[in-house]
C-alpha cells in the first residue's frame, strides 16, 4: 500500500508539472486579450509582470506548488473569485455526474450481467444486443439527441443547467438526469459484459457445483457466491471507466451548459488562465488519484487472495 | 498629432465585437412605486472575468457592469448620447476642459454618495489600473472636483471620443470604498439598476441579479438572470424555452432560432472583410500600390461571401466603409465605389505593372466559416492574385496581425465612434496600424477633425472617408453584427442597437 500512495503521489506531481509547462505556452496572450489591442507595449509588458509571466516557468511552478500546498491556489483572471473557491464549486457538479453515471451504471450493468450470464438462451442474446448498441452510439450524439426530444420537444426536462444539491435536492436530480443518462450508456455496455463473462466463468466453477450438490438454492447461490466473486473483476472494469468517464464528463458538461471541472477547462483554457487550468487539474488528478486507492481497497475487500502490496 | 492607442472591439474575430460598449437604459423613473417583479433569463457566451471595470477583460464584460454600475455618459440603441450620473456637460472653447454636472441625491449600495469625488476616484483608478481603459485617458492631464456635483477634466489635446468613452470602457463608476479596499474584484458595489444577488449566483453558471430599489431608472424586470453556457447550449435553452434570450454569435445558430420563432436583434457593427496593413509595401510591395489595393475591391465578390458565410444581410450591412453607419463619418454613396469586376480588377493590376499578378500571404482564419478562406482564395485566384495561407492557432492570429507579421489579413474592426476609427487605422501609433504607415494626408484630415467644432466635424468625417475609401485603405466586404435572439412571446426586444442592447430595454409581454 505504501508504495502505491508514493507512486501515485509521484505520478500527481508529475502530471502537474507536466501540465504547467504545457499551460505556460498558452500564456503568451493572456495580457493582449485582458488589455485588448489597444494596449501599448509599456502596458503589455506591465501585465505580464504584474500577472508574474516574467519568471522562469520552473520557479514559478514551485511558487504555485508551494501555494497550493498552503492552499493559496491564486486568483483567476478570468473569473472574478479566487481558484480555491472557482474550483471548489465545480467539484460537486463533476462528481454529482460521475458517481450518478457510476451508481446508475453499476445497478443496471451488474443486474443485466447476472441475468444474462444465468439465464442465458435468448435473453443473452438481447441483453449481448443492447450492450453492443450502447458501445456504438457516441455519448454525445445520444446526449443532443435526448436534448432534442426530452427538453426541446417534450419539455420534460432542462435542456442545461445545474442546480445545487443543497439548494434544490429535486431541481439537482431534475438537471442530473438526462447528462448522466448520457454518460452511462458506454460504461454500462463495457460492465454488462464483464460481468457477464465473470458470471459465466464462476457458475461453470467446480466450487459453484458443489454447492449446488450440497442443495442449496440457486437464488442463493447467485446472490451470495456468485454476484460476490464476479462484481471484483466487474468493479476494476468500473474503475477505469470512472476514469474514463471524468473525459466524458467533459463533453456532457458542455453541451447540457454545467459549471464542472471539465466545462471550465475548455473555457479557461484557451484563454491561458494558467492559476484556474492549474486549479482544475489539480482537482482532477486528486479524483482520480482517489479512484484508484478506493478501487483497489475495494477489490482486496471483495477478494482477500489480492493482497495489497 | 497625438499618438493615441484605442482599445477596440472586434480585435480578432466577428465574437469579439463585445467590447465594453452598450447602450440604451437611460429612461427616468416616472413614479417610485412598487418596482417590477418579472424575471428575465439570458444566455451569455461570456461570464464576468472581474467586477473591476477597471481590470476586467475587454471582451463579454458590458452586460454585467451595465446591471451593476451605472456610467457617467449613457447611449442610446441609435448612438446618441444622453446623461447618465452626469446630469449635463459642456466643453471649453479649446475643447481641452470638460466640464461634468453631475445628477444629485444618487447612492452605490454601500450607502456613501455618488458625488464628484466618487467620479474622480473612478477616473484616476481606471488611469492607474493598467486596464483596458487605462489607453482612453492618455490624453488626461487632470481630473478634479470642483464641488460636490462638479467634475473638471484637462486634456493635453482635444479628445473627440472622451464623452462616448464616459459611456462604456471608463465610464462604470464604482463605490471608492471597495476600489480601495480591492475588494471591488470579487464584490461590485456600484449605484447601478440591479444589485448582484450572490447567494443565488454560481460562478461559472448563473448570474443573479435582482432589482436596486435606489435606481434612478426605470425597470422592466424585477430579476435578471444570466446563464452563461456555449453556443449551441443556448440555441437549446431558448428552443427549449429556458431562457427568454440568447446571444448567439454563429449565423448558422441564429438562423436556426429565428425560423423556430425566435426575433433577432443586431447590435455592435464591425466591419467584415481583408484589411491591408502593409500599405508602405514593407514586406508586400505590391501593397503600396492603391491600383492593387482597388483591384483588390474589385475582385472580391462581397455580396456572395456575405451570402454563403456570414448569415446573408440579415446580420451584416454590405458596405466599403471603415466607418459605422451611426458615425458622422457615413456616407451611402461611398457604399457604390467597388463594384464586383475581375475584369476591372486584372486591368487596374496590369497597369500596376502585376499583370502575372503576385503572391499574398495571410493567416488562415477560420472563425467566419471553414468555406471561407478557400473562396476568397478563389475569387483573387482568378484575377491572378495567389493567396498562400499560414496555418497558426486562432488564438495566435490576433497577436501575429498585431505585431505586424502580415501584410494583410481577414479582419474585423468594431465599429464605434469615427475618431477611434481615425485614431485605430490612420495613428502611426494606432492598434491597427502595425506597420505604422504614416499618411500625410489622411493625417492632416484627422488633426483638423480633432481641433474643429462639433458643427465642423461632419464634413471633415466624411472628406477622410472619402479619402481613405478612394486609397482603398483597405477591403471592406459588409458591417457584420452579432446577434440577440429573444423568444417573442414572452420579451420585447429592440430590433437594433449600437452597442450591446442594455436590460432596460428589454419589456415583458403580457
Amino acid at each position: 500500500m505504501g508504495k502505491r500512495l508514493a507512486l501515485g503521489l509521484s505520478m500527481l506531481l508529475a502530471t502537474l508539472l507536466l501540465g504547467y509547462v504545457m499551460m505556460s505556452s498558452l500564456t503568451g496572450n493572456v495580457a493582449l486579450s485582458i488589455l485588448g489591442p489597444g494596449a501599448s507595449d509599456e502596458q503589455l509588458e506591465a501585465k505580464n509582470t504584474e500577472l508574474g509571466l516574467d519568471d522562469p516557468v520552473l520557479l514559478r511552478f514551485l511558487n504555485w506548488l508551494l501555494g497550493a500546498l498552503r492552499g493559496d491556489l491564486g486568483v483567476a483572471w478570468f473569473a472574478p473569485e479566487p481558484v480555491s473557491q472557482l474550483v471548489a464549486g465545480r467539484v460537486p457538479v463533476t462528481l454529482s455526474l460521475v458517481l450518478g453515471a457510476i451508481v446508475i451504471s453499476l445497478l443496471i450493468a451488474v443486474s443485466l450481467g447476472l441475468l444474462a450470464g444465468v439465464r442465458r438462451g435468448w435473453v443473452d442474446r438481447v441483453v449481448q444486443l443492447v450492450t453492443v448498441t450502447g458501445f456504438i452510439i457516441p455519448p454525445f450524439l445520444l446526449a443532443l439527441a435526448l436534448i432534442l426530444v426530452v427538453s426541446v420537444q417534450l419539455r420534460w426536462l432542462p435542456p442545461t443547467g445545474y442546480v445545487p444539491l443543497d439548494r434544490d435536492p429535486a431541481g439537482w436530480a431534475a438537471s442530473l438526469i438526462l447528462p448522466v443518462a448520457s454518460l452511462c450508456l458506454g460504461v454500462v455496455a463495457g460492465v454488462t459484459q464483464q460481468m457477464r463473462r465473470s458470471v459465466i466463468d464462476i457458475v461453470d466453477k467446480d466450487f459453484v457445483r458443489t454447492l449446488r450438490s450440497r442443495g442449496l438454492s440457486e437464488r442463493r447461490i447467485v446472490w451470495t457466491n456468485v454476484l460476490k466473486n464476479a462484481t471484483g473483476v466487474s468493479f476494476q472494469v468500473l474503475a477505469l471507466q470512472a476514469i474514463g468517464l471524468l473525459g466524458g464528463a467533459v463533453i456532457a458538461e458542455q453541451i447540457f451548459a454545467m459549471p464542472g471541472l471539465g466545462a471550465s477547462a475548455i473555457s479557461f483554457t484557451p484563454r491561458g488562465d494558467l492559476p484556474t487550468v492549474m486549479g482544475i487539474l489539480l482537482a482532477l488528478s486528486l479524483i482520480v488519484f482517489a479512484i484508484n486507492i478506493v478501487t483497489d481497497f475495494v477489490i482486496a475487500l471483495l477478494n482477500p487472495k489480492v493482497a495489497l502490496t | 498629432m497625438n499618438g493615441r492607442r484605442t482599445p477596440v472591439a472586434g480585435a480578432f474575430a466577428l465574437a469579439a465585437v463585445l467590447a465594453l460598449t452598450a447602450c440604451g437604459g437611460g429612461a427616468v423613473a416616472e413614479t417610485s412605486g412598487d418596482g417590477p417583479t418579472g424575471t428575465v433569463r439570458f444566455a451569455s457566451l461570456f461570464q464576468p472575468s472581474s467586477w473591476d471595470p477597471a481590470v476586467g477583460d475587454y471582451m463579454g464584460n458590458a452586460f454585467y457592469y451595465n446591471l451593476v454600475y451605472d456610467t457617467v455618459v449613457t447611449r442610446t440603441a441609435d448612438g446618441e448620447l444622453e446623461p447618465g450620473l452626469a446630469e449635463s456637460w459642456s466643453y471649453d472653447d479649446d475643447q481641452t476642459t470638460l466640464t461634468l454636472e453631475l445628477r444629485t441625491g444618487q447612492v452605490f449600495t454601500d450607502g456613501t454618495s455618488v458625488d464628484a469625488a466618487a467620479i474622480v476616484a473612478n477616473l484616476e483608478h481606471y488611469r492607474d489600473a493598467n486596464g483596458p481603459g487605462t489607453a482612453e485617458l492618455a490624453l488626461v492631464e487632470s481630473i478634479a472636483a470642483v464641488d460636490d456635483d462638479t467634475v473638471e477634466v484637462g486634456f493635453s489635446a482635444p479628445d473627440p471620443s472622451f464623452l462616448e468613452d464616459l459611456a462604456s470602457y471608463i465610464g462604470y463608476i464604482a463605490a471608492p470604498a471597495s476600489i480601495e479596499a480591492g475588494t471591488i474584484e470579487t464584490e461590485p458595489v456600484g449605484s447601478g439598476p440591479y444589485v448582484l444577488d450572490g447567494a443565488n449566483s454560481m460562478s461559472g453558471s448563473e448570474w443573479q441579479f435582482a432589482a436596486n430599489p435606489d435606481t434612478w431608472k426605470d425597470l422592466t424586470y424585477g430579476t435578471v438572470i444570466a446563464s452563461v453556457m456555449d453556443g449551441t447550449a443556448a440555441l437549446n435553452a431558448l428552443k427549449g424555452g429556458q431562457v427568454e434570450a440568447a446571444l448567439l454569435l454563429d449565423p448558422q445558430a441564429a438562423d436556426e432560432a429565428e425560423s423556430t420563432g425566435s426575433k433577432r436583434t443586431v447590435f455592435s457593427p464591425a466591419t467584415v472583410g481583408i484589411a491591408f496593413f502593409d500599405l508602405d509595401g514593407t514586406i508586400q510591395p505590391a501593397l503600396a500600390d492603391v491600383r492593387v489595393r482597388q483591384a483588390i475591391n474589385h475582385a472580391i465578390d462581397a455580396a456572395s461571401l456575405i451570402d454563403a458565410f456570414l448569415g446573408g444581410v440579415k446580420v451584416g450591412t454590405p458596405s466599403r466603409q471603415l466607418f459605422s453607419e451611426s458615425s458622422d463619418a457615413y456616407d451611402p454613396s461611398l457604399d457604390e465605389r467597388y463594384p464586383f469586376n475581375p475584369d476591372a480588377a486584372r486591368e487596374l493590376l496590369a497597369e500596376a505593372g502585376y499583370a502575372d499578378g503576385f503572391t499574398l500571404t495571410m493567416p488562415h482564419v477560420i472563425n467566419w466559416g471553414p468555406g471561407l478562406p478557400d473562396a476568397v482564395q478563389e475569387q483573387l485566384g482568378a484575377v491572378g492574385i495567389t493567396v498562400e495561407y499560414d496555418q497558426i492557432p486562432p488564438e495566435e492570429v490576433g497577436p501575429a496581425v498585431l505585431s505586424g507579421k502580415y501584410a494583410a489579413s481577414l479582419q474585423s474592426f468594431g465599429l464605434a465612434s469615427s475618431w477611434m476609427t481615425m485614431t485605430q487605422q490612420l495613428d502611426p501609433n494606432g492598434s491597427w496600424n502595425p506597420f505604422e504607415v504614416t499618411d500625410d494626408e489622411g493625417i492632416a484630415k484627422m488633426t483638423d477633425y480633432q481641433f474643429a467644432d462639433d458643427a465642423d466635424r461632419p464634413a471633415i468625417a466624411k472628406d477622410l472617408n472619402a479619402y481613405l475609401t478612394e486609397q482603398a485603405w483597405s477591403n471592406v466586404w459588409a458591417h457584420g453584427r452579432p446577434s440577440i435572439l429573444s423568444d417573442p412571446s414572452k420579451v420585447t426586444m429592440p430590433a437594433d442597437c449600437v452597442g450591446f442592447p442594455s436590460v432596460l430595454d428589454w419589456t415583458p409581454v403580457g
